[in-house]
Protein backbone atom coordinates (compact mmCIF):
# COMPACT_ATOMS: atom_id res chain seq x y z
CA UNK A 1 0.00 0.00 0.00
CA UNK A 2 1.07 3.23 -0.88
CA UNK A 3 1.42 6.21 1.88
CA UNK A 4 3.75 8.37 0.19
CA UNK A 5 4.54 9.90 -3.20
CA UNK A 6 6.39 12.64 -5.41
CA UNK A 7 5.18 13.17 -8.59
CA UNK A 8 7.04 15.39 -11.47
CA UNK A 9 6.87 16.43 -14.88
CA UNK A 10 10.96 16.80 -15.10
CA UNK A 11 14.13 14.44 -13.88
CA UNK A 12 17.17 12.84 -14.82
CA UNK A 13 18.75 9.25 -14.28
CA UNK A 14 22.17 10.21 -13.53
CA UNK A 15 25.78 8.50 -13.57
CA UNK A 16 27.99 10.23 -11.76
CA UNK A 17 27.84 13.96 -13.32
CA UNK A 18 26.46 12.47 -16.66
CA UNK A 19 22.93 12.62 -17.22
CA UNK A 20 22.26 9.32 -18.31
CA UNK A 21 18.78 10.17 -19.66
CA UNK A 22 15.98 12.65 -19.07
CA UNK A 23 12.56 11.57 -17.65
CA UNK A 24 9.71 13.71 -18.38
CA UNK A 25 6.91 12.03 -16.34
CA UNK A 26 7.68 10.33 -13.04
CA UNK A 27 5.83 9.02 -9.86
CA UNK A 28 8.07 8.13 -6.94
CA UNK A 29 6.61 6.08 -4.26
CA UNK A 30 6.99 5.08 -0.74
CA UNK A 31 5.56 1.70 0.87
CA UNK A 32 4.54 1.41 3.91
CA UNK A 33 7.32 -0.95 4.88
CA UNK A 34 9.37 1.87 4.07
CA UNK A 35 10.49 1.16 -0.14
CA UNK A 36 10.97 3.61 -2.02
CA UNK A 37 9.80 2.87 -6.24
CA UNK A 38 9.23 4.84 -9.21
CA UNK A 39 7.51 4.64 -12.89
CA UNK A 40 8.32 7.17 -15.38
CA UNK A 41 9.43 7.98 -18.88
CA UNK A 42 12.59 8.15 -20.11
CA UNK A 43 12.73 11.09 -22.72
CA UNK A 44 13.34 10.06 -26.40
CA UNK A 45 16.56 11.08 -27.52
CA UNK A 46 18.49 11.95 -24.16
CA UNK A 47 18.74 8.07 -23.81
CA UNK A 48 22.69 7.29 -23.21
CA UNK A 49 22.46 3.59 -23.40
CA UNK A 50 26.35 3.66 -22.50
CA UNK A 51 25.63 5.24 -19.43
CA UNK A 52 22.34 3.98 -18.53
CA UNK A 53 24.30 0.86 -18.17
CA UNK A 54 26.46 1.95 -16.00
CA UNK A 55 26.20 1.88 -11.95
CA UNK A 56 25.75 3.36 -9.60
CA UNK A 57 22.89 5.00 -11.38
CA UNK A 58 20.44 8.10 -9.49
CA UNK A 59 17.14 9.42 -9.89
CA UNK A 60 17.62 12.75 -9.22
CA UNK A 61 14.04 14.85 -9.32
CA UNK A 62 14.50 18.86 -9.06
CA UNK A 63 12.17 21.11 -7.00
CA UNK A 64 12.76 25.17 -6.75
CA UNK A 65 15.53 24.97 -4.25
CA UNK A 66 16.75 21.58 -4.58
CA UNK A 67 16.64 18.16 -5.55
CA UNK A 68 15.44 14.81 -4.24
CA UNK A 69 18.05 11.89 -4.88
CA UNK A 70 17.65 8.13 -4.64
CA UNK A 71 19.94 5.37 -5.62
CA UNK A 72 18.75 3.08 -8.15
CA UNK A 73 18.70 -0.33 -7.34
CA UNK A 74 17.01 -1.84 -10.35
CA UNK A 75 16.04 -0.48 -13.50
CA UNK A 76 13.34 -1.86 -15.74
CA UNK A 77 13.36 0.23 -19.37
CA UNK A 78 10.13 -1.03 -20.88
CA UNK A 79 9.34 -0.70 -24.96
CA UNK A 80 8.48 3.11 -25.24
CA UNK A 81 11.14 4.70 -22.80
CA UNK A 82 8.17 3.82 -19.72
CA UNK A 83 10.78 2.55 -16.64
CA UNK A 84 10.66 1.19 -13.52
CA UNK A 85 12.47 1.46 -10.77
CA UNK A 86 13.32 0.14 -7.39
CA UNK A 87 14.82 2.82 -5.53
CA UNK A 88 17.44 3.39 -2.05
CA UNK A 89 17.25 5.93 0.32
CA UNK A 90 16.25 9.47 -0.82
CA UNK A 91 18.46 12.18 0.33
CA UNK A 92 17.73 16.07 -0.38
CA UNK A 93 20.18 18.44 -2.06
CA UNK A 94 20.54 22.06 -1.42
CA UNK A 95 20.42 24.58 -3.86
CA UNK A 96 20.16 22.75 -7.41
CA UNK A 97 17.70 24.04 -9.75
CA UNK A 98 15.59 26.20 -11.49
CA UNK A 99 13.14 23.77 -12.61
CA UNK A 100 9.11 23.90 -11.10
CA UNK A 101 8.29 22.15 -8.20
CA UNK A 102 6.93 19.05 -8.21
CA UNK A 103 3.65 18.11 -7.02
CA UNK A 104 3.22 15.90 -3.75
CA UNK A 105 0.62 14.56 -2.28
CA UNK B 1 45.43 -3.56 -22.69
CA UNK B 2 44.03 -0.78 -20.36
CA UNK B 3 40.68 0.56 -20.42
CA UNK B 4 39.52 3.33 -22.97
CA UNK B 5 36.92 4.60 -20.42
CA UNK B 6 37.87 6.62 -17.64
CA UNK B 7 35.87 7.14 -14.32
CA UNK B 8 34.07 10.36 -14.43
CA UNK B 9 36.06 11.63 -11.51
CA UNK B 10 36.06 15.18 -10.34
CA UNK B 11 38.99 18.03 -9.39
CA UNK B 12 38.00 21.07 -7.36
CA UNK B 13 40.07 23.86 -8.51
CA UNK B 14 40.95 26.64 -5.83
CA UNK B 15 40.78 30.01 -7.49
CA UNK B 16 41.46 33.09 -5.70
CA UNK B 17 39.28 34.63 -2.87
CA UNK B 18 38.63 31.41 -1.39
CA UNK B 19 36.55 30.02 -4.54
CA UNK B 20 36.42 26.82 -5.96
CA UNK B 21 35.52 25.60 -9.07
CA UNK B 22 34.26 21.74 -9.67
CA UNK B 23 35.73 20.46 -12.76
CA UNK B 24 35.71 17.14 -14.87
CA UNK B 25 38.77 15.37 -14.74
CA UNK B 26 38.42 13.86 -18.11
CA UNK B 27 36.66 14.87 -21.16
CA UNK B 28 35.10 11.86 -23.15
CA UNK B 29 34.96 11.87 -27.25
CA UNK B 30 32.04 13.59 -27.66
CA UNK B 31 32.92 16.36 -25.08
CA UNK B 32 36.04 16.68 -26.90
CA UNK B 33 34.26 16.60 -30.36
CA UNK B 34 32.10 18.77 -28.96
CA UNK B 35 34.76 21.34 -27.84
CA UNK B 36 36.51 21.22 -31.47
CA UNK B 37 33.36 21.91 -33.29
CA UNK B 38 32.61 25.20 -31.00
CA UNK B 39 35.68 26.42 -31.68
CA UNK B 40 35.95 26.77 -35.04
CA UNK B 41 34.26 28.36 -37.69
CA UNK B 42 33.83 28.00 -41.63
CA UNK B 43 35.08 30.52 -43.06
CA UNK B 44 35.14 31.67 -46.72
CA UNK B 45 38.66 32.93 -48.47
CA UNK B 46 36.93 35.33 -50.85
CA UNK B 47 33.73 36.19 -51.97
CA UNK B 48 34.06 33.65 -54.72
CA UNK B 49 35.43 30.76 -53.01
CA UNK B 50 33.00 28.22 -53.54
CA UNK B 51 31.47 26.61 -50.20
CA UNK B 52 33.04 23.29 -50.63
CA UNK B 53 36.43 25.02 -50.67
CA UNK B 54 35.46 27.09 -47.32
CA UNK B 55 38.13 26.32 -44.95
CA UNK B 56 37.82 26.16 -40.81
CA UNK B 57 39.23 28.52 -38.54
CA UNK B 58 39.77 28.55 -34.98
CA UNK B 59 38.06 31.04 -33.29
CA UNK B 60 39.95 32.01 -29.81
CA UNK B 61 37.28 33.34 -27.99
CA UNK B 62 34.94 30.72 -28.41
CA UNK B 63 37.33 28.04 -27.85
CA UNK B 64 37.92 29.34 -24.54
CA UNK B 65 34.09 29.69 -23.40
CA UNK B 66 33.75 25.63 -25.23
CA UNK B 67 36.30 24.51 -22.92
CA UNK B 68 35.19 26.17 -20.11
CA UNK B 69 31.35 24.51 -20.78
CA UNK B 70 33.25 21.64 -21.31
CA UNK B 71 34.80 20.81 -18.02
CA UNK B 72 32.89 22.66 -15.19
CA UNK B 73 30.14 21.40 -13.24
CA UNK B 74 30.11 23.62 -10.35
CA UNK B 75 31.55 26.58 -8.39
CA UNK B 76 31.14 28.78 -5.12
CA UNK B 77 30.50 31.56 -6.77
CA UNK B 78 27.64 33.91 -5.30
CA UNK B 79 26.03 36.80 -6.35
CA UNK B 80 26.23 40.58 -4.74
CA UNK B 81 23.82 39.47 -1.77
CA UNK B 82 25.64 36.20 -1.09
CA UNK B 83 23.05 33.89 -3.23
CA UNK B 84 24.89 31.20 -4.75
CA UNK B 85 25.00 31.22 -8.87
CA UNK B 86 23.75 28.20 -9.44
CA UNK B 87 25.45 26.03 -12.29
CA UNK B 88 25.14 22.81 -11.23
CA UNK B 89 23.04 20.28 -13.20
CA UNK B 90 21.91 23.10 -14.88
CA UNK B 91 21.64 23.42 -19.01
CA UNK B 92 24.77 24.98 -21.15
CA UNK B 93 22.76 27.93 -21.49
CA UNK B 94 22.31 28.75 -17.76
CA UNK B 95 25.96 27.98 -17.17
CA UNK B 96 26.99 30.14 -20.45
CA UNK B 97 24.77 33.14 -18.74
CA UNK B 98 26.14 32.56 -15.58
CA UNK B 99 29.46 32.81 -17.32
CA UNK B 100 28.91 35.97 -19.19
CA UNK B 101 27.51 37.53 -16.02
CA UNK B 102 30.49 37.64 -13.91
CA UNK B 103 33.03 40.14 -13.95
CA UNK B 104 35.47 40.05 -16.46
CA UNK B 105 38.64 39.22 -14.65
CA UNK B 106 37.11 36.57 -12.76
CA UNK B 107 36.20 35.43 -16.57
CA UNK B 108 39.86 35.28 -17.32
CA UNK B 109 40.75 33.37 -13.72
CA UNK B 110 38.18 31.03 -14.73
CA UNK B 111 39.28 30.31 -18.09
CA UNK B 112 43.24 30.32 -16.97
CA UNK B 113 42.23 27.42 -14.38
CA UNK B 114 40.21 25.24 -16.70
CA UNK B 115 42.98 25.56 -19.15
CA UNK B 116 45.89 24.64 -16.89
CA UNK B 117 43.77 22.04 -15.43
CA UNK B 118 43.66 20.94 -19.37
CA UNK B 119 46.80 21.10 -20.04
CA UNK B 120 47.83 19.22 -16.82
CA UNK B 121 45.51 15.92 -18.12
CA UNK B 122 46.73 16.15 -21.43
CA UNK B 123 50.15 15.76 -20.23
CA UNK B 124 49.46 13.22 -17.68
CA UNK B 125 47.53 11.20 -20.68
CA UNK B 126 50.54 11.53 -22.87
CA UNK B 127 52.99 10.05 -19.89
CA UNK B 128 50.49 7.35 -19.55
CA UNK B 129 50.87 6.60 -22.96
CA UNK B 130 54.38 6.54 -23.21
CA UNK B 131 54.22 4.15 -20.17
CA UNK B 132 51.52 2.46 -20.76
CA UNK B 133 49.59 2.35 -17.79
CA UNK B 134 46.20 3.47 -18.02
CA UNK B 135 44.22 5.05 -15.30
CA UNK B 136 46.57 6.00 -12.98
CA UNK B 137 45.91 8.83 -10.66
CA UNK B 138 46.94 12.12 -12.45
CA UNK B 139 49.69 14.45 -10.31
CA UNK B 140 47.36 17.52 -10.91
CA UNK B 141 44.31 18.57 -9.52
CA UNK B 142 42.89 18.22 -5.92
CA UNK B 143 40.75 14.43 -6.32
CA UNK B 144 37.33 15.29 -4.47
Amino acid sequence: MVSRGIRGTAAAVKWAYFTAATVHAYLVTKDQAGAWSATGSLTPGTVDPYKLAQRPLFLVAPFKRGAWRWEIKQLTVLEGGRFTATLGTMSTEGTNGLTRPTTRY
Amino acid sequence: MGSRVRRPDIDVLDISGGDTLTVKRYLTAAEFRGVIKASTKAVRLDATTPRSDMQLEVDPTESGIATILAYLLDWTFTDYDGRPLVIRDQPVTVVRAALDAIDADSYMEVQRAIQAHDTAIRAHLAEEKKTGRTNSEPTSGSPA
